[in-house]
């Protein structure tokens, strides 16, 4: 609610930080406005000024134009267009919710896409159909869930911030069984695809005339030669837990990550759109360099 | 396996009819006829309903098929061409010569030129280029008649890394282009790197393979080489690879239509219907048959390119 308030106009700021009283006497501006002090008349001050990023938002968001608005390069976002408020809380919080449905998902998708795949290979299921599930885009997937587990809007809405782990569990349970069909389905078909080419090698063959139990040579010959294919592909699809649950989080109104950025699109506020693009485009290179760490071992390598 | 083929091969046989029933009712841009009941179920009018503005559904079906090949062929078509350029470059180590001094002043004076007059107004493009500049500068300042070698295939794979870690949907968000041909830039700029990386393998194979070695000897042109042996064989391997392509594009074009963002004003695709369409879940028949639409086209585009269970 306190995100919703509307706040005064820059010029309306402006006005009234001229006058260091009444800044103090503003008891709704911002903590770092409240704290403002009038710049002092130098001589120089009456020189035209010249600015280099001539009206540059870009540059403006990059390296800051004035001691509020110090720019991405000392750490500051800005402030959202909307509301004036900053942009930096605004977007850990939503993100905050995201991983709040987003990192369980993906972990349960890791282990039902492992165990799907290694069961699937064992039983000789064909892989067409897993694939074929994972290319199906999520909000025809979530559009399907929703409408078989929400028929007349029986369960609660995904905002619950601090109510007990059952209410946050029924309340997020529908983004997160979209998350895992679409994440899962991948994963196991592709664990599928890789323990079925490890099967025609020598070494599973031999392993199998030595009268090994093929349970066994599976799960433990062949799943090892495949780890660091599964650990790469794990790593690859990390980032998408806060930069994929765009579609989830606007169909099923979460207001996370994805939905905060959707919402400051369809507002033109830019402040909040670059914030999440770097803030995604940070976790991404993280995971590029992690990956790039794990394969330096020529034993990783692919 | 043989049945799943033939699905998916009649599914994108009835695409086909659909296109050239939508070119010859011209339904291109989204010119759907409004009729009168809103929200009305199937009739001999409308076979398949009404949506919430009385538009006929089966006609804004028909509509989606060239609004989606508008999107889709021409982004494939960049995507694979970077891709087999980038590939080309690295496979080879392509490094073309220039002059040392020109092109570090050309770069430097022309992104700062641009920047100040915000022409570029992407912020660390100036500071890229003042870093590239200098740094070429102390290398090569003794020696100013030198003419560099372009480190080419290292630039390409700093961008295939920047590509890489950049995420796209929310690039496109960011962005929110208004014509179909920034929007193809975006999508095929963002998609081509897994392409290069595989034809990159592929071309490395090639070009060490006894084959390539024959008929560089016997003297035949580079460019006959390439069209005539090298590129068929790429295709036929590349097609298992462009199956996840495509089939990402149609997703991606139904997810900015169903966010209703990033897409130009006259397009008028399945996913702004699923959209539209879930806001009356007790409607059945205004979700359901967009969703089968998207659902059927990415699974038969994956099975046809996909091919035989091993590819």
């Amino acid at each position: 609610m306190h995100h919703q308030q509307r706040l005064p106009s820059p010029e309306v700021f402006e006005s009234l930080t001229k006058d260091s009283n009444l800044v103090a006497s503003a008891p709704f501006l911002p903590i770092h406005l409240r704290s403002l002090k009038p710049v002092p008349q130098n001589w120089f001050s009456a020189l035209p000024s010249i600015h280099f990023h001539s009206n540059n938002l870009f540059h403006r968001y990059a390296f800051g134009d004035s001691k509020q608005n110090q720019g991405l390069i000392s750490g500051h976002f800005g402030y959202s267009l909307r509301n004036h408020l900053p942009v930096k809380p605004l977007i850990l919080n939503a993100a905050k919710t995201t991983l709040r449905f987003a990192f369980p998902a993906f972990i349960i998708s890791c282990i039902v896409g492992l165990v799907l795949g290694l069961v699937s290979t064992y039983l000789r299921f064909p892989v067409l159909p897993m694939f074929l599930i994972s290319i199906i885009p999520s909000y025809v997937l979530g559009a399907f869930v929703f409408l078989a587990f929400d028929w007349g809007g029986s369960t609660l809405p995904p905002t619950v911030e601090n109510g007990n782990i059952v209410e946050m569990i029924k309340a997020y349970s529908l983004p997160i069984l979209t998350l895992v069909l679409v994440h899962s389905s991948l994963f196991s078909a592709h664990i599928h695809f890789w323990m079925q080419g490890e099967t025609r090698h020598d070494y599973y063959r031999t392993a199998l005339a030595k009268g090994l139990r093929p349970l066994h040579a599976l799960f433990v010959h062949a799943l090892r030669a495949i780890l660091p294919l599964i650990l790469t592909f794990f790593l690859h699809r990390f980032p998408l837990i806060l930069s994929g649950t765009v579609v989830v989080e606007v169909m099923f109104g979460v207001p996370g990550f994805g939905r905060l950025a959707w919402v400051a699109v369809s507002e033109n506020d830019q402040p909040i759109v670059l914030g999440c693009m770097l803030m995604a485009s940070v976790l991404a290179w993280i995971t590029v360099f992690l990956n790039g760490l794990f394969q330096s071992n020529p034993r990783n390598a692919l | 396996m043989k049945t799943s083929r033939f699905i998916a091969w009649g599914w994108i046989f009835i695409l086909g009819l659909g296109l050239l029933l939508s070119m010859i009712l011209d339904l291109q841009n989204g010119k759907i006829p409004m009729l009168e009941g809103q929200l009305a179920p199937g009739s001999a009018e409308a076979v398949l309903g009404t949506d919430h503005l009385g538009r006929n559904l089966a006609l804004g079906l028909l509509s989606g098929i060239p609004a989606l090949i508008r999107l889709v062929i021409p982004s494939l078509v960049l995507s694979l061409a970077l891709s087999l350029i980038s590939a080309l470059i690295l496979a080879r180590n392509i490094r073309p010569k220039l002059p040392v001094l020109s092109f570090i002043l050309l770069l430097f004076l022309l992104s700062m030129l641009g920047y100040a007059l915000s022409w570029i107004r992407i912020f660390p493009l100036p500071l890229i280029a003042l870093a590239l500049g200098l740094g070429l500068l102390l290398l090569w300042l003794p020696l100013p008649g030198y003419r560099l070698r372009l480190p080419l295939p290292y630039l390409i794979q700093i961008l295939m890394l920047a590509v890489l870690s950049i995420p796209g949907l929310l690039l496109l968000f960011s962005i929110n282009p208004s014509s179909y041909g920034t929007l193809i830039a975006l999508i095929g700029g963002t998609s081509w790197v897994a392409t290069a990386q595989f034809s990159q393998r592929k071309m490395e194979n090639y070009f060490n393979s006894t084959e390539f070695q024959n008929a560089h000897i016997l003297g035949l042109p580079w460019h006959r080489i390439l069209t005539v042996h090298l590129l068929p064989k790429l295709f036929i391997l590349l097609t298992p690879q462009l199956a996840w392509l495509v089939s990402g594009f149609i997703v991606l074009e139904g997810s900015l239509g169903y966010l209703g963002i990033g897409l130009p004003a006259e397009h008028w695709g399945w996913g702004q219907m699923l959209r539209l369409g879930l806001q009356h879940p007790d409607l059945w028949w205004t979700w359901l048959f967009p969703g089968l639409c998207i659902a059927a086209t990415t699974s038969s585009i994956f099975v046809v390119l996909k091919g035989k269970p091993g590819s």
